[in-house]
Formats: structure tokens, C-alpha cells, sequence
């Protein structure tokens, strides 16, 4: 049975904040209400599937939000991937060139004389990206921006919502070994991949 | 290099969410309907369109309820009877100075100035950006309006609200006028005052009369309290009323002033908010160095809430249902945002919206002229006036 009435708003109150605060890290404030409403849409409309005796409320939203942004990947990589160029210019997102498989490579842009600033400044950015990321702080927040969608998942709710394993476990029905034994393997994949990017 | 702590590091700082999108969603999920499963929010938010091109309120249509249009107009009608009821005691104190007093008045020897509770009022908070110089609000666009007017203040009149022990709120206001008219009054000695009760008041709430010389001393205590309940005797009989009409009050314990001030003039407007396609009425007051207790003229139960992440207060028991009255203070100036047909969270959007502007902005928006305080016509002396202790 869906959440409705007076105590659907009242977990509407008491959690949007923090649904649209993990949203906002993981795509961006300009995309982040809507699909945190999308995310409480869902919640509401799924709400039997939230066992009382098994977790809390905020870690069951928190679980139904990284779901609604499993449509949201792109979104999701393109600010990863732009937080350590957040406050140069070029970022404006005028383009979006992050599209899957595309990532590494320069924007496609088609030839034609209207796309020609489009071009321009498509070189522009590319260049300036991959300048910046020589730093090993890109070359981190790049290589989390690739990650599994779940290890994604994992290692964020870890480091940026502070949630103890047995809250990402809860919030991702996971068991809490397999969060523990992921989090050991997502180090070292980072690791191995900033390294080798460095190389 | 830990990987971990540079993510961590990376930890974007993020913005509340803002105010419009989270009433917007919210009206989007429980605004209207709590059954109606034909909204696609999704569908709506990939374009963006809820959060960057929608106006207030939900994108449903409302069936428009004759009843809350009624009650709105029953609110402006309230108004008017309380005013009306004011105005009627004005009249009979300033063109009454040939009446003569049936009873002698009682007054006490003027006594010294007793401690009182200080004010409870929070520091001012300001959330809609007025200042000294531009103390009032309006809509950064033009919106339709049922009505807008400045009521000029009463001279020499103040208005006080009391909390008392049990948190009901007393609402208590000195007018002046000529001599005091206690033709009917129930007289008792309570104390040193003399106390009678208004004739014209009803079960749901006793409006008690201070004896003073002239002009009208009014105390109305909460709908529903027994008459000369132990309270309101308790807080006469701390009371004292010296040679010069002052009242003074040593606040028994566990009373406390919520709010007092002299009588400023009040800027009324009825906006249409506009609400997707339709529009709702909402009622905002302002009074620039005024006070909460003139805003709630007559008085009103306030429970305190939190209206635009600042203090305010909420009528709590409100004669009509479905009426959200908010009071709070903005710097230099009081407000009122009262409706009926706009939700909570409507109110607040409404209100972040307003931008300051001076008198005169607000004055040449609806062609209206700043009245003068309201005279005197009487001679009658001394009037009536709250003493240091209530207002330091």
C-alpha cells in the first residue's frame, strides 16, 4: 500500500533535506529537486517494501533516491567529473560531452557551420580537463565517476553521508560482509586506476 | 595518497534545498488529492519545467470550493466587526464628553514601579529584507488585489498581549477618548483597580474594563476562560493605576509580555496569489514600528512556529478552520500573512517572494494617500496610558 496522507507529509518534511542533499552531491544542485521528487514519488508508491523492525526511514529513502539515480548516470558521472573544475568557466555545461562511452574521448560535435563556436569551445574544455587532470585529485574524483554503479553507491554513502556499514548495508540491501569486503576492493581499484592514469 | 580522504575531501558543500522547489514537490505530492495517482512527477521534472518555469503551488486544478471563498470573506467580515466594534467605542468616547460618569472612579495613589517580566519577544530576524528604510513589502510583480488601505493610528492608543500561567494569551489595549463610559458595567474591586465586564461580551471569550477616567481600557482573555478565573484576578490584583491614568503592572508569576506598543498605521493589502492557473486570496498586514498585539487587534491564541526559517507565531485556535494566520517581526516592522485557501507553505513562498520598498512605494502601487494619526477630540484628562513596567 502506498504512504499517503498526513504521514506521507510528515516524512516528507522530515527527510527532504536530507534526500536533496545527498542528491545535490551526486548530481548537482540544478537537477537535484526534481529527482528528489521523483525519489519520494517512488517511496511513497513502494512504502509497503519498508520494514519497520529492519531500518529507518531516512536509510530507506536514502536507498530509493540511489535508485532514481540510477537513471541519472550521466548526470551523476558529468559532476563527478567536473567537481574539480567546478569553478572554471568553461564547465558551463554549454556542452555535454560526457556521453556514455564518450567520456575520455573529445565531444562529438557535428560539422556544420552553426556548431562552429560549439567546437571551439569543445576543444577549449577538453584540453582544460585534461590539464587539470594531472592532479591526483581529478584523477580520483574521475575514477569514482567510473566506477561500478554500485561500488559508486558504496563508497559516497561511506565518505559523504558518513554511514556506518551497517547503514550502507541497510540502504542498499546488501549484506554488511559485502559491504565491508567492497569497500576493501573499491580502495584498491581506485588505487590501481589513479595510478595508472598517472603513469 | 589515500584515495579515501581525497574523496572525502571532494564532499561537495551543497544548498538547502530551495524554499519553492520543496513546497513545489511537496504541493506536487500532497498539495490536492493524496489519491490521485495520474501525476507523473518524473515525466515532469526530466524537462525541468517543476522547478524553473512553474509558479506557485501545484499543477492541478482545483475545484474551487465556494465554502473557503465565503470563509475568506468571513475573515475580511470578522475584521470588520472588530473594527466596527471599535469603532463604535471610539465614537462613544471622543463624542462623550458630556456624558456623565455613573460611578466614581477608582484610582489608586501612584505607587512605585514594580519589576516585571521582561519582554519574551525574540530578536528581531529579518527574512523579507525590510530595514528602516524601506520597512514595508510588495510583490515584485503586479498581482491582482481584493483590496488595499492604511488605517491610520489611533493616538495615544497601545496595545499590550500577555501570556498568562496556563499559555493562553490576554490581549489588553488603552485607548483615549473622552470620559469613560461604564453605563452597564458589572463593577467589581479587584485589588486596587476597578474591573467591570463588557456587556457585549459572549461565553467564548470576557472582555473585562479597567475603571479609568477617560478613554477605554480593555482586557480580553482567552476564548473559553471562566470569568474572574483565578488568572485574570491575579494579574488585577497586581495591577495599579496612579493619578495620571498610568497602568502599571508587577506581572504575577508565571505571566509575560509577548508583546507591546503604541498604535502605528497599518498597511492591509488582499493579494491573488497566483497559483498555477488559478489565483488565492492572501491577507498581508504590515506595521512599521508597530507591534504583534496590534496586529492581532482583539487578540488571538498564538503558538510559536517557524515561518521562513525565522520566529513567528500562529493563531492556534483560529475562529475560522481553515485560516493560517502568521505573525511575525522583520526588523522595524510587524507582519500578518493570513489565508485561507493557501497552504503553509504557500504563505512562506508568497511572503520569500515580497521585495522592501519605502511608503511611498508602497502608497503609489495602490494609489492610496498615508492618512495622519487619528486625533483627539476630546479634553477629558487624564488619559489612560501603560506604565514602565509594561513598557520600559
Amino acid at each position: 500500500m502506498p504512504l499517503t496522507g498526513a504521514a506521507a507529509a510528515r516524512l516528507y518534511d522530515d527527510h527532504v533535506d536530507a534526500v536533496h542533499a545527498l542528491v545535490a552531491r551526486r548530481v548537482g544542485g540544478a537537477a537535484a529537486p526534481a529527482i528528489t521528487g521523483s525519489a519520494f514519488e517512488l517511496a511513497l508508491r513502494t512504502w509497503d517494501r519498508f520494514d519497520t523492525d529492519r531500518g529507518t526511514e531516512r536509510l530507506f529513502l536514502y536507498g530509493v533516491a540511489i535508485k532514481t539515480l540510477r537513471a541519472h548516470q550521466d548526470a551523476e558521472r558529468t559532476h563527478l567529473q567536473s567537481l574539480q573544475f567546478s569553478t572554471d568557466a568553461l564547465n558551463d555545461n554549454a556542452l555535454d560531452p560526457l556521453v556514455s562511452g564518450q567520456r575520455s574521448a573529445p565531444a562529438m560535435v557535428v560539422e556544420h557551420e552553426a556548431n562552429k563556436d560549439l567546437r571551439g569551445r569543445s576543444t577549449a574544455a577538453t584540453d582544460h580537463n585534461a590539464a587539470r587532470a594531472k592532479t591526483p585529485e581529478a584523477r580520483v574524483m574521475l575514477a569514482v565517476a567510473e566506477l561500478d554503479p554500485e561500488d559508486r553507491d558504496i563508497i559516497l554513502l561511506s565518505l559523504w553521508e558518513s554511514c556506518p556499514q551497517s547503514s550502507i548495508a541497510e540502504a542498499l540491501e546488501l549484506s554488511v560482509s559485502s559491504v565491508r569486503s567492497a569497500l576493501g576492493r573499491i580502495r584498491r581499484e581506485l588505487k590501481t586506476a589513479v595510478t595508472k592514469a598517472a603513469s | 595518497m589515500n584515495v579515501f580522504d581525497i574523496i572525502h575531501a571532494a564532499r561537495p558543500k551543497v544548498d538547502p534545498m530551495p524554499l519553492v522547489d520543496r513546497r513545489m514537490i511537496r504541493e506536487a505530492l500532497f498539495g490536492v488529492g493524496h489519491d490521485d495517482n495520474t501525476r507523473s512527477f518524473g515525466a515532469r521534472s526530466e524537462s525541468g519545467a517543476v522547478v524553473s518555469t512553474a509558479p506557485y503551488g501545484t499543477g492541478l486544478q482545483l475545484r474551487r470550493d465556494p465554502s473557503r471563498v465565503a470563509s475568506i470573506s468571513k475573515m475580511i467580515a470578522g475584521f470588520t466587526a472588530v473594527a466596527t466594534v471599535g469603532a463604535v467605542a471610539w465614537w462613544m468616547l471622543t463624542g462623550g464628553d458630556d456624558a456623565v460618569p455613573e460611578a466614581a472612579v477608582t484610582t489608586t495613589p501612584a505607587t512605585a514601579p514594580a519589576s516585571t517580566t521582561p519582554p519574551t519577544t525574540e530578536p528581531p530576524f529579518v527574512r523579507t529584507g525590510v530595514s528602516r528604510s524601506t520597512p514595508l513589502v510588495l510583490p515584485a510583480s503586479l498581482l491582482s488585489v481584493n483590496g488595499a488601505s492604511i488605517a491610520p493610528a489611533a493616538y495615544g492608543s497601545s496595545t499590550l498581549l500577555l501570556t498568562a500561567p496556563d499559555g493562553s494569551t490576554m490581549w489588553m489595549a488603552e485607548f483615549d477618548g473622552g470620559p469613560a463610559n461604564i453605563e452597564g458595567l458589572d463593577i467589581r474591586q479587584v485589588g486596587a483597580v476597578g474591573v467591570g465586564v463588557m456587556e457585549s461580551s459572549n461565553a467564548e471569550a470576557v472582555t473585562y474594563q479597567l475603571l479609568t477616567p477617560c478613554g477605554l481600557v480593555v482586557l480580553n482573555d482567552a476564548p473559553g476562560a471562566a470569568l474572574y478565573r483565578p488568572e485574570i484576578v491575579a494579574l488585577f490584583e497586581s495591577m495599579s493605576l496612579d493619578g495620571s491614568a498610568t497602568i502599571d503592572v508587577a506581572l504575577p508569576a508565571g505571566f509575560s509580555v509577548l508583546d507591546i506598543g503604541a498604535a502605528e498605521a497599518s498597511f492591509d493589502a488582499q493579494f491573488q496569489v497566483p497559483v498555477f492557473t488559478e489565483t488565492r486570496a492572501a491577507r498581508l498586514v504590515q506595521i512599521p514600528d508597530g507591534s504583534i498585539s496590534q496586529l492581532v487587534f482583539g487578540g488571538r491564541q498564538l503558538a510559536s512556529t517557524s515561518f521562513l526559517n525565522g520566529p513567528a507565531f500562529i493563531d492556534a485556535i483560529p475562529t475560522d478552520p481553515t485560516m493560517i494566520s502568521i505573525y511575525w517581526q522583520d526588523g522595524p516592522t510587524v507582519f500578518s500573512a493570513s489565508s485561507n485557501e493557501l497552504t503553509f507553505e504557500d504563505l512562506e513562498s508568497f511572503v520569500d517572494s515580497l521585495e522592501p520598498t519605502t511608503p511611498d512605494g508602497w502608497t503609489q502601487r495602490f494609489d492610496t494617500q498615508l492618512p495622519d494619526a487619528v486625533a483627539p477630540a476630546s479634553t477629558c484628562a487624564p488619559q489612560p496610558n501603560f506604565g514602565t513596567t509594561l513598557n520600559p
